[in-house]
């Protein structure tokens, strides 16, 4: 009788250590960039916070041209700065800054009568 | 039997990279289409804000018919607008299209003046004084000849309050208020039948009554009539003018939102809710039960040629949100009364009268009227108020047609249809 032959396992044949050091590199550089990525890209989207920030000017605008006060909706995230320049007998440009975190989001500027 | 794929650490890592690549390029581009999304939704809004801010602006840049006016809104060369200011009855009709990008936006606008809501009553010293009859009521300060408010007696109508005004009663002034000029230019030539001076009209087809008819840019558009007629079925958003040599009577099925009404004589069924401006030479109809919505007008402006008086007659339970004009500088007929105001008729706004009015109904804003008359069937009864009642406007600030000064303020009363498009030019 001869040597039984080698049991067939059906793992991976062990790789080489080049093989492997080259693995991990691509992975960790793989991982690095999916990182480095989201961290400037995805997370400074600013989308949906500067639709928020114009529906916050649509609230200013409204309590504005009701009565003539400026009522800058209270928001834990925005903040909302509101400026009025008079230019022209009646009419006022009023500018709506909207920031969060130091980083403005949007300005608008738009013209109303100056009194409701 | 399958042959398996031998991977190794490199295939997997290779594998699991691009994975990686993929999934974070896939955010990237929609993070990317968002934004752009973003952008463009609010290119969207601002053009729409940017159209509103120069509609509010023309009201102090533009004059009306002078043509279009471009404006550089905010001084920085990015968000124009191009104005057009016409006259539309006793409003301003202002057209605008805005654009930032390559969006713009078109929008129209009815601007007039708020009225001064100080007194309920002005009469000229001419008038006499005021006799209060019957379970009419003044709630407001007055302005009458000799500030001489009387408790009166009338048809067995003895006065039934105690206080015969509720507020100030003050002389009439030395100069009564008159119509502005530049409005009565306008409602003389509009009562008159003809169009407004520099305007381009241009004839719609009947058939194209029951559509949304676009007049934010161009000629005016124009329905025009020949003869007596009855209106029906007709669904019409303005500015539109509707024109008619002779007898206009509106069927109350109609729809007809902002729309101006030019014929001698105008009859407003039963039942009918309109926001329309009426001009006519010869009288206006408001039929028991109407309701004209703001901003509605009802002008008259007799023609001296003839030799009958006119009349507005609102009747009981109609409801008029805006303005009442009548004009009668003819010294023949003047005892049939300009305005005729039925028990339980309403008319919120200004009621300005060269002439006398008959008031039984309800009045919420200022009655300035050359007298005060009560027509019996027997007689005529001058310097009389029966059952009518007068009281401050309430609904919020005094928007209308500010008739007689020019110091009111202008206003939007009342914003058209906004539409949103790519920038053409």
């Amino acid at each position: 009788m001869g040597e039984p032959a080698p049991r067939k396992t059906h793992r991976l044949k062990a790789a080489t250590l080049l093989e492997s050091v080259l693995a991990m590199s691509l992975m960790a550089g793989a991982l690095s960039f999916a990182v480095g990525l989201y961290s400037r890209i995805l997370a400074s989207d600013h989308a949906a916070d500067r639709m928020r920030a114009w529906a916050l000017t649509e609230v200013v605008l409204a309590g504005r041209l009701q009565n003539g006060g400026i009522d800058v909706p209270r928001s834990t995230r925005f903040e909302i700065k509101v400026s009025g320049t008079p230019i022209a007998p009646g009419v006022t440009e009023l500018t709506i800054t909207c920031t969060r975190g130091g980083r403005a989001l949007l300005e608008r500027k738009c013209i109303i009568p100056s009194r409701p | 039997m399958h042959a398996r794929l031998k991977a190794s650490a490199l295939f997997y890592a290779i594998t699991v990279a691009l994975l990686i690549g993929l999934v974070m390029g896939a955010m990237v581009l929609l993070t990317h289409f968002r934004n752009v999304r973003t952008e463009r939704w609010l290119t969207h809004e601002r053009v729409a804000s940017n159209a509103r801010s120069a509609a509010y602006a023309a009201l102090y840049r533009a004059t009306p018919d002078v043509g279009v006016v471009y404006l550089d809104l905010f001084g920085n060369g990015r968000d124009s607008a191009a104005v057009e200011v016409l006259a539309w009855g006793a409003m301003d009709l202002v057209r605008v299209r805005a654009w930032h990008g390559d969006q713009e936006a078109t929008i129209t606008a009815f601007a007039g003046r708020s009225f001064d809501a100080r007194l309920v009553l002005d009469l000229p010293r001419s008038a006499g004084p005021v006799h209060v009859c019957g379970d009419a009521r003044i709630r407001g300060n007055v302005r009458v000849p000799q500030a001489d408010v009387r408790r009166g007696h009338i048809e067995g109508r003895p006065y039934s309050g105690d206080r015969l005004v509720d507020g100030d009663v003050l002389r009439s002034s030395d100069t009564p208020p008159v119509l502005r000029d530049e409005l009565a230019g306008r409602l003389e030539r509009m009562c008159s039948g003809t169009l407004g001076q520099g305007q381009a009209f241009e004839q719609v087809a009947e058939g194209q009554g029951s559509v949304l008819i676009n007049a934010q840019s161009g000629p005016l558009p124009l329905l025009s009539f020949t003869g007596p007629t009855h209106l029906k079925d007709l669904h019409l958003r303005g500015p539109l003018l509707i024109r008619c040599n002779d007898s206009l009577s509106l069927d109350a099925v109609n729809e007809l939102d902002l729309v101006m009404i030019q014929a001698p004589f105008i009859a407003i069924d039963p039942d009918a809710e309109f926001s329309v401006q009426c001009f006519a030479s010869k009288g206006i109809l408001v039929g028991a039960g109407a309701r004209l919505i703001f901003p509605s007008l009802l002008a008259v402006w007799r023609d001296d040629r003839l030799a009958e008086g006119m009349h507005i007659t609102i009747d009981p339970d109609a409801l008029v949100q805006g303005a009442v004009i009548a004009i009668d500088r003819s010294i023949r007929g003047r005892e049939q009364g300009s305005v005729v105001i039925h028990p339980g008729a309403i008319v919120q706004g200004e009621l300005y009268a060269e002439g006398s009015v008959q008031h039984q109904g309800e009045l919420s804003g200022t009655l300035i009227a050359r007298e005060l008359i009560l027509r019996t069937l027997s007689t005529v009864y001058h310097g009389h108020l029966l059952d009518g009642t007068l009281h401050p406007y309430e609904q919020g600030s005094p928007w209308g047609f500010g008739c007689t000064s020019v110091l009111n303020e202008r206003k939007i009363l009342q914003w058209g249809n906004l539409r949103h498009g790519k920038r053409i030019g």
